[in-house]
C-alpha cells in the first residue's frame, strides 16, 4: 500500500480573446479498488458554467463545461491524495476493442518485420515486457520529435519519440501478440509533465508496463485515464470561437503521503 | 410558436432585403425595356455608381444581358434572386413550402427571361411572384414579430435604393414611416447613432440631413 | 397510369416550382439539380407488401437488438455468431457509445433498407443504411404533385395514403424525446440532402438548426431562442458521427454540436439515429444479418440477402476466386456506389492487382452473385424503355417498428448502368402501395 499526494495544473494561453470556449477534461484519477481516491480538489478559472461531471465511453471520469464570455486563458487544477495498493486489483473483463489496431497504432511492414525477429517466450505479461524491452532499445527518447497525431508506424520508422510514441509502439506489438493492451496517460511519482504508459490484460487483469522507462508500473504511477491509444483519452480537448494560438504550460507533482507529512 | 435563432433573424431579414432588391430592380428595368423601345437608353455607368458595383459592361444593351440574367455575376438581379431563394429555403419550416415555391417560381421565370429577346412578360411574372410570396408569409406566418423582421428588410431595401437612385423620393417619408413601425415590431436590434440621423430626418431638420447620410444610417440601421 | 403519363409536363412543372432537388459536388463545385422524376410508379400489390413489411419490421428490429448488444453485453461475440474482427476493424464502431444505452434501446430510428426485386418475383435486401439514409421527402412531395394534377389517377388506384410521413417521424421522435422541442440539425444549406431536411422539419414540426444555434450546458442541449434559450430533447441530426461532436469525435468539426455526447451519454437528449450505428450497415456485417434474425429473434429471415461470400472465410474466397467473373465485388469501407467492381469487367493486371488486395485484405472486401433483377419502364421522350432500379424501404422504429407504405425507387439512366445512386446520376420515381 503507498499513498500518493498529487497536484496537476494546466494553463491554456491564447494568443488572442476567445469566446464560446467548450471544453472536456479527462484529468482525474481513477478511483478504484486498487487506486482508490481519498481526496480531490478541483479547480478552474475563469468560472465555468454548466460544469458537470460523467464518464465516456472507456469508463473515464470526465468534466466538461463551457465559457461563453471573452477570455485570453483557461486555467485548472486538480489535487488531493490516492492509495495506491496493487493487491487489491481487481477482475476485470476486457473491453474488445483493445485487441485491434487503433487509428494510432497501425503496424506497417518495418514493424512487422521487426515484430517477427522477436524471440517471444513466456506468459503475457512477459511478453510484453520483452516487447518493452525491445521497444526501448530500438527507440530514442527525443522530446519535441513527434506529435499528438505521430502513428506508432511513423515514430518507429524515425526511431524516436517521446512517451505517447514509446507506448504506441509497444501497444501495436502487444495486439499483434494477441495480447490486449491499452494506452494510459497518468501521473507517475515525481514532477514535470503527465506520462504515458500501456497496461496489458491477461486472464482477467491488468498489468502496467512503461516502455519509456522499461520498466513495470508499480504504486507510485497514478492513473488518470485509458483508451485505445492517445486520440481516444486526450487530457483536454476544446473548441472556441475567435482567432487565436494556444500555448500550453503543464505542471503536476506527485510525493509519497509520508514524505509529505512534517516529519 | 416558432423560435427563432440568431442566424434565423438574421436570414429573415435578408430574406427581405434580397426580395424587396428583386422587386424594385425587375420594376425599375422593366421601365427601361419600354424607354429602349425609344431608343433611349440606360445610363448603366451612372447606374453602378449609385448602387455601388463595378461597371464592366460595354454598352447599356450588355448591361441589361448581363445584369439582370448572368447568375455567374454576383452583382446581377439573377444572383439576388438565387441569395432570396437561398435565404428562403433554409427557412422552409419556418414561411412554408407553400411560401417558398413562390420565390422557386420567381427565379424560374428569370430563367425563362434570360432566353427570351423579349422578357417583359416573363419580368411581370417575377413582379407577381415576389407579390404572391408577401401574400403567403403575411398570411402563413402566425407570429407578428417573424412578419415584421421580414418586412423591415424590405423596407431598409427599398428605402437604400430610392435614396441610392433617387428616385421615387416624394414618397420618402411614407416608406420611412412604415419601416420604423415594422422595426419596432420586430424586435430588432438597432445602431443609435443610425436611429438619431433618421429621427433628425424625420423631425423637424430634415434638412439638416444629407442623402448620403441618410443612406448610411438606412444602411446600419438594422444590427445583424 | 395512361392518365398520369399525359400530365407529366404538369407534374415537371409543379416539381420545379417546389425546388425538388438534391445537391452534387462535381470537381469540387456544389451543384443543385432537379431531381428527375419518373410519373410512372412502381407498384406493389397488397400482397407482397405484407411480406415486405414483415420482412422489413423483422430486420430492423433484429439490427437495433444488435446495436444495443455489441455497445452493451455483446452476448453475439461471445457466443461466436459473429468474429469479433467484423466489428472493431469496423470504422463505423465507435468506442464513445459503450456503457451507454440510448433511449428506449433505440438505435435506429430511421432505417433506409435497400432492396432489389429478382425476375424470380424475389425481393433481396441489398443494403442496410442505419445512420443517415436520406430520400423520404422525394416520394412524398411527389405523391402530392401527382395527386394535385392527376386526380382521377388516384380515385381509380387503390393506393394507400403516403403523405403521413411528417407525423410518422415526429412520432418517432416524441417517442425518445427527453423533454424540449424536436430539432433536425443540419450541416447547411450546401449539403446534398438539404431540400430534405427543410421539408422534413415542416412536415414533422420540427425546429431546422445548424451550427451555432444550439449549444449544451449543464449536460441539456439548449436552442438559441430570440426570447431565450430553449430545451431540446431529440435531436435527428443530419450530420455524420465524425462531425457531431468536436469534443468526442473530429476535433476540427466546425459543423457540429460542442459536448452533445455528454449530454446524450447523460440521457438528457436522443440523438436519432444513435452515433455508432455505421457498425451495423457496413457490407461486411451486412452478411451476418441472417444471422443476427436467428440469434436474436429465434426467427427465419423473411428477406433474403443477395447471395454474399466473405473472402475472410477460406472455403468463400476459394469460391470468389474461382468465380470472379460471375461476382460483384464491393469495398466494405466505401458507400454510395463507390468501391463496387465487377468481375469481369477487370482483366489482366489490373484484375491481378485486385486479386492480391482481396487476398491480402479478405475481411475487406465481399463477393455477390449479380441478382437478375427486373427492369422498370421508364419515360423516355415519347417512348418508354426499361431500366434497372431499387427501392429503398423506410423503416421507422417508434414505440413499434413501422414500415412508410411508400418508398424511394431510383432508377439508372444508363441503359448499361447498375447503379442507381442519386449521386451517380439516377432519377426517382413514386412507390404505390395497393391497399388491395
Amino acid at each position: 500500500m503507498t499513498g500518493l499526494k498529487f497536484s496537476y495544473q494546466t494553463k491554456i494561453v491564447f494568443s488572442n480573446d476567445v469566446t464560446d470556449h467548450a471544453f472536456l477534461l479527462r484529468c482525474f484519477p481513477f478511483d478504484g479498488k486498487d487506486q482508490q481516491v481519498e481526496e480531490l480538489v478541483h479547480t478552474s478559472y475563469p468560472i465555468v458554467t454548466g460544469g458537470q461531471y460523467s464518464y465516456d465511453g472507456f469508463g473515464n471520469r470526465i468534466y466538461t463545461g463551457r465559457i461563453d464570455r471573452s477570455h485570453d486563458s483557461l486555467e485548472y487544477k486538480v489535487s488531493g491524495t490516492v492509495i495506491r495498493d496493487d493487491s487489491l486489483k481487481a477482475r476485470e473483463a476486457v473491453m474488445p476493442c483493445y485487441k485491434y489496431p487503433s487509428e494510432l497504432t497501425y503496424i506497417n511492414d518495418d514493424m512487422e518485420r521487426f515484430f517477427n525477429t522477436l524471440d517471444l517466450k513466456g506468459t503475457d505479461k512477459e511478453k510484453a515486457v520483452m516487447i518493452a524491452r525491445a521497444v526501448t532499445g530500438h527507440m530514442d527518447y527525443v522530446p519535441g520529435s513527434t506529435g499528438v497525431t505521430t502513428t506508432a508506424a511513423e515514430a518507429f520508422i524515425h526511431r524516436k519519440g517521446v512517451c505517447q510514441d514509446f507506448a504506441h509502439v509497444m501497444i501495436s506489438f502487444c495486439r499483434l501478440a494477441s495480447i490486449p493492451a491499452r494506452y494510459v496517460c497518468g501521473l507517475p511519482i515525481g514532477e514535470g509533465e503527465t506520462h504515458a504508459w500501456v497496461e496489458i490484460w491477461s486472464k482477467g487483469y491488468w498489468y502496467g508496463i512503461d516502455p519509456t522507462r522499461d520498466c513495470e508500473v508499480d504504486e507510485s504511477y497514478i492513473r488518470l485515464c485509458v483508451g485505445r491509444d492517445y486520440s481516444d483519452c486526450p487530457v483536454e480537448r476544446g473548441i472556441f470561437k475567435g482567432d487565436a494560438m494556444q500555448r500550453q504550460d503543464i505542471y503536476m507533482k506527485v510525493s509519497y503521503l509520508e514524505e509529505a507529512l512534517p516529519a | 410558436m416558432d423560435y427563432v435563432s440568431l442566424t434565423k433573424t438574421n436570414r429573415l431579414f435578408w430574406l427581405g432585403r434580397y426580395n424587396e432588391r428583386v422587386l424594385s430592380i425587375t420594376r425599375y428595368m422593366m421601365y427601361w425595356y419600354d424607354r429602349m423601345i425609344d431608343n433611349s437608353a440606360i445610363d448603366h455607368v451612372d447606374y453602378c455608381n449609385r448602387v455601388g458595383i463595378p461597371c464592366e459592361y460595354s454598352d447599356p444593351g450588355s448591361f441589361m444581358q448581363i445584369y439582370l440574367f448572368d447568375k455567374e455575376n454576383s452583382y446581377s438581379l439573377r444572383h439576388a434572386a438565387e441569395e432570396m431563394l437561398g435565404n428562403g429555403m433554409v427557412l422552409r419550416e419556418t414561411i412554408s413550402s407553400k411560401t417558398l415555391a413562390y420565390l422557386q417560381m420567381a427565379v424560374n421565370a428569370l430563367e425563362l427571361a434570360n432566353n427570351d429577346s423579349a422578357p417583359g412578360v416573363e419580368l411581370q411574372w417575377v413582379v407577381d411572384d415576389v407579390m404572391a410570396f408577401r401574400g403567403s408569409f403575411d398570411d402563413f406566418i402566425e407570429e407578428e414579430l417573424i412578419r415584421n423582421i421580414i418586412k423591415t428588410g424590405i423596407s431598409i431595401e427599398r428605402l437604400s435604393l430610392y435614396l441610392r437612385l433617387e428616385y421615387n423620393l416624394e414618397s420618402m417619408p411614407k416608406e420611412m414611416k412604415k419601416m420604423m413601425n415594422r422595426l419596432r415590431k420586430s424586435g430588432l436590434e438597432t445602431n443609435a447613432m443610425s436611429l438619431g440621423v433618421i429621427d433628425m430626418y424625420r423631425g423637424d431638420q430634415s434638412e439638416n440631413v444629407s442623402r448620403e447620410e441618410l443612406l448610411r444610417a438606412v444602411e446600419s440601421l438594422v444590427v445583424v | 397510369m395512361e392518365r398520369l403519363l399525359s400530365h407529366k409536363n404538369q407534374i415537371n412543372s409543379q416539381m420545379a416550382r417546389y425546388g425538388v432537388k438534391f445537391g452534387i459536388y462535381k470537381n469540387g463545385e456544389f451543384l443543385e439539380r432537379l431531381f428527375p422524376f419518373d410519373p410512372v410508379p412502381r407498384k406493389i400489390s397488397a400482397e407482397e407488401y405484407k411480406k415486405l413489411e414483415t420482412g422489413l419490421i423483422q430486420r430492423v428490429n433484429a439490427l437495433n437488438l444488435f446495436l444495443a448488444d455489441i455497445y452493451g453485453e455483446k452476448m453475439i461475440l461471445r457466443d461466436g455468431v459473429i468474429p469479433e474482427e467484423f466489428i472493431y476493424r469496423s470504422p463505423g464502431y465507435l468506442s464513445a457509445c459503450e456503457n451507454f444505452m440510448p433511449p428506449k434501446r433505440i438505435f435506429s430510428h430511421i432505417s433506409g433498407i435497400d432492396l432489389v426485386l429478382g425476375n424470380n418475383g424475389e425481393w433481396y435486401i441489398l443494403e442496410d443504411n442505419l445512420r443517415i439514409p436520406s430520400g423520404a421527402s422525394y416520394p412524398l412531395i411527389a405523391r402530392s404533385l401527382c395527386r394535385k394534377c392527376s386526380p382521377e389517377t388516384f380515385r381509380q388506384n387503390n393506393v394507400i395514403d403516403n403523405r403521413d410521413y411528417g407525423i410518422l417521424l415526429k412520432e418517432t421522435m416524441d417517442n425518445v424525446n427527453r423533454g424540449g422541442i424536436n430539432v433536425i440539425y443540419t450541416p447547411g444549406r450546401f449539403n446534398a440532402a438539404y431540400f430534405e431536411h427543410s421539408f422534413l422539419a415542416e412536415k414533422s414540426g420540427s425546429v431546422l438548426a445548424e451550427s451555432n444555434d444550439i449549444y449544451v450546458e449543464n449536460n441539456i442541449a439548449y436552442y438559441k431562442g430570440n426570447k431565450g434559450p430553449v430545451r431540446v430533447g431529440a435531436i435527428y441530426r443530419r450530420i455524420s458521427d465524425e462531425y457531431l461532436d468536436p469534443l468526442t469525435f473530429k476535433g476540427e468539426s466546425l459543423i457540429g454540436i460542442p459536448g452533445i455526447m455528454t449530454a446524450f451519454r447523460a440521457g438528457n437528449v436522443a440523438l436519432i439515429n444513435a452515433p455508432g450505428n455505421g457498425v451495423a450497415d457496413d457490407k461486411g456485417i451486412y452478411y451476418f444479418v441472417p444471422r443476427m434474425i436467428r440469434y436474436y429473434l429465434g426467427e427465419e429471415p423473411v428477406l433474403s440477402n443477395a447471395p454474399t461470400y466473405l473472402p475472410y472465410y477460406e472455403e468463400d474466397m476459394k469460391y470468389t476466386l474461382d468465380r470472379f467473373d460471375d461476382l460483384v465485388i464491393k469495398d466494405v469501407a466505401e458507400a454510395g456506389g463507390y468501391g463496387v467492381v465487377f468481375g469481369k469487367d477487370l482483366k489482366g493486371d489490373r484484375k491481378k492487382e485486385f486479386i492480391e488486395k482481396i487476398k491480402a485484405e479478405p475481411r475487406r472486401f465481399i463477393s455477390q452473385e449479380i441478382i437478375d433483377f427486373q427492369d422498370l419502364p421508364i419515360v423516355d421522350g415519347d417512348s418508354m424503355v426499361e431500366r434497372k432500379a431499387d427501392l429503398r424501404a423506410f423503416v421507422l422504429a417508434g414505440e413499434t417498428t413501422k414500415v412508410w407504405p411508400s418508398g424511394l425507387t431510383r432508377f439508372s439512366r444508363n441503359p448499361d448502368s447498375f447503379v442507381v445512386n442519386s449521386s451517380q446520376g439516377g432519377g426517382f420515381k413514386d412507390t404505390w402501395i395497393m391497399s388491395r
